[in-house]
């Protein structure tokens, strides 16, 4: 009962919990947050407390002194430390209802990766739960990213998602406001992060960050050859003289490097066209495929598809946002047809 | 004049001749029929499966030709919006509300019960002292964000805008926007009116169907305002008493619409 008193001056939410961001809309308002899942714990003899959550914690990420540790509570989309999760929702809501006294009870929906298992999902929940919210509705990320995307899920017309996120990439096929066909591969922003990173050990004997890969990947990196090279200094430790060295990388090198987390998005997307009901695969073939997430954010990541599949492939608007704000316009839908399992999954 | 305030069909297709690529080149690059590449050079965005994939066309054509495709794809957004606006209009018209929702609602105007009773009971004479007028007070606080979304709305072309531009051009042989025969144009088309007088200091914002921002401005006792423009609006006057209305020359009674002194009332439909 006090829920529902206390729901009374909360606001539904649309939570993307992704392994890199977590990103919140709300209701009527629009996206209120969106933070890197990262939490920093201090530990003081059994005791552990939240240091920091989101970008304050993002920031300390591989810079943390030995009583606090930087973490990321999810994995692959899924909930890896279930209490750490917890506290960072309760953070998250929390900080979105900034301006209220009492303590938020909101209706929540939360975006779980398709391949994720009953009890990764009864973790999502139960987290959301403890971390105040009154109501949990589970939706599956490509649904509610071709959402977010504007696509017209509720027709009698096969539409192909690839929702490439931080830990995963989501592949559907969408029909009648269900999934038809998915698929998750566990390769996304971080895999091509690792993968600059390998690649530089490698070339340049060199030791770099993952922020300093990410940083890489953002100004430089590519998914198709460009006409035109650029180029980006970076600092990293030597690994045979021990002692920080510059160097310069430059667009070629970066694509060379992404090559096989890439491959693996491709394969993917090839073959869950090739298990494609035949009529909705016609449907596929004319409209073509739409990428969201901030995987799609990577240069030229369209023509290669484009080039691999032989189809039309689009970019949603705000990639990054589209799973949260599809969430929001999700549950709207669900009020609007007065049927709370409408588009959610258990 | 930027590339987006042009047509983007004819932008793109420009670009194309530029570089001397064919439509069957375009095709293959982008792996759409050729039929797709021609209703997009001619603006038919209609030909294509949604507004969605129409922007999507238009951003990998531009990025393609190498222009500005996020401009491009913004320059078809107006019809495209008109389209997935639908959707929240109706839900605002209805309100569904969920069995849980309504029990709360019971809970919340209980709460909100006890505690008026608890402050008339301890602070008696506070309660004179609150002021009906408040939530009017509150309103010219919103002048400058709405300033800014006008401001940010006019810049922007529009497609439809553009639309109606190159057809009334020759026409009529002045911009639209401006002022014409004293009533102030907030919507390309139409002719309906609308008079406002005001003998208080009174916010008054107007939007359209889809809820598009018209107009929004405070006006001063003693102003007037005429404006033309396409129905329905929507409007919301902050300080009805102190405002007297005209739509195509009837006046509109306001008070049915009014509560707390504020209007709310649609137009035109």
């Amino acid at each position: 009962m006090f829920k529902n008193i206390r729901g009374l001056f909360s606001r539904d939410l649309s939570i993307d919990l992704g392994t890199a961001n977590t990103l919140i809309y709300v209701r009527d308002h629009g996206i209120a947050l969106n933070e890197p899942s990262v939490v920093a714990i201090r530990t003081q003899g059994n005791q552990k407390s939240v240091a920091a959550v989101g970008l304050d914690a993002k920031r300390m990420l591989g810079r943390t002194p030995g009583n606090i540790t930087a973490i990321r509570p999810l994995k692959d989309g899924v909930i890896a430390d279930f209490l750490v999760t917890e506290k960072m929702l309760k953070y998250f809501i929390g900080k979105v209802h900034e301006n209220s006294v009492i303590r938020p009870s909101p209706r929540v929906l939360v975006c779980v990766p398709c391949k994720s298992t009953e009890v990764e999902r009864r973790a999502i929940r139960e987290s959301a739960l403890s971390a105040g919210a009154r109501d949990v509705r589970l939706v599956e990320e490509p649904m509610a990213a071709a959402i977010g995307a504007g696509l017209p899920v509720q027709e009698a017309v096969g539409t192909m998602v690839v929702d490439i996120g931080g830990g995963t990439t989501e592949i559907a096929i969408i029909s009648l406001n269900g999934v038809v066909y998915s698929d998750t591969v566990r390769v996304g922003g971080d895999r091509f992060d690792e993968a600059i990173v390998a690649y530089v050990r490698r070339t340049q004997g060199s030791l770099i960050g993952e922020a300093t890969a990410e940083r890489i990947k953002q100004e430089i990196g590519a998914a198709y050859p460009q006409k035109e090279i650029r180029e980006i200094d970076v600092r990293g430790r030597n690994l045979a003289e021990g002692v920080p060295r510059s160097f310069t990388l430059n667009s070629n090198e970066i694509l060379e490097a992404l090559q096989e987390p890439l491959s693996m998005i491709v394969q993917a997307v090839k073959s869950a066209l090739e298990q494609c009901p035949p009529e909705l695969a016609s449907d596929i073939a004319e409209t073509g495929l739409v990428l969201t997430g901030g995987g799609a954010l990577l240069r030229d990541l369209d023509v290669l598809l484009a080039e691999e599949t032989g189809l039309p492939v689009i970019i949603a608007e705000d990639p990054l946002t589209c799973v949260a704000r599809g969430g929001g316009k999700a549950l709207e839908l669900m009020d609007k047809a007065g049927n709370a399992d409408l588009l959610s999954t258990e | 004049m930027t590339e987006a305030a042009e047509s983007p069909g004819r932008t793109l297709q420009a670009a194309r001749l530029e570089r001397s690529f064919a439509v069957r080149e375009v095709a293959e690059a982008l792996n759409l029929p050729i039929d797709t590449v021609e209703a997009i050079e001619a603006d038919q965005f209609d030909r294509l499966p949604s507004a969605v994939f129409a922007r999507g066309y238009v951003r990998a054509y531009a990025k393609l030709l190498e222009l500005d495709a996020d401009a491009l794809a913004a320059a078809c957004r107006v019809d495209a919006s008109e389209q997935t606006e639908v959707v929240p209009a109706a839900r605002s018209s209805g309100l569904m509300l969920e069995p849980t929702a309504l029990l709360g609602g019971a809970f919340g105007v209980l709460l909100l019960l006890i505690i008026a009773v608890l402050a008339i009971w301890v602070w008696p004479e506070d309660e004179q002292a609150s002021s009906p007028l408040e939530p009017v007070a509150t309103l010219p606080q919103r002048a400058p964000d709405d300033a800014v979304a006008l401001a940010s709305a006019s810049i922007e072309p529009t497609y439809e805008d553009l639309g109606e531009l190159a057809e009334a051009a020759p026409q009529a042989g002045q911009p639209p926007l401006a002022f014409d025969d004293g009533g102030r144009r907030i919507t390309p088309g139409g002719d309906d009116r609308l008079e406002f007088a005001f003998t208080e200091e009174c916010w008054v914002e107007i939007k359209s169907a889809a809820g598009r921002n018209l107009y929004s401005d405070l006006s001063r006792s003693g102003d007037s305002l005429d404006l033309v423009g396409r129905g329905p609006f929507r409007i919301l006057l902050g300080y009805a008493p102190g405002v007297s209305m005209s739509f195509n020359g009837e006046p509109v009674a306001l008070g049915p619409h009014t509560r707390n002194n504020v209007a709310n009332l649609v137009l035109g439909q």
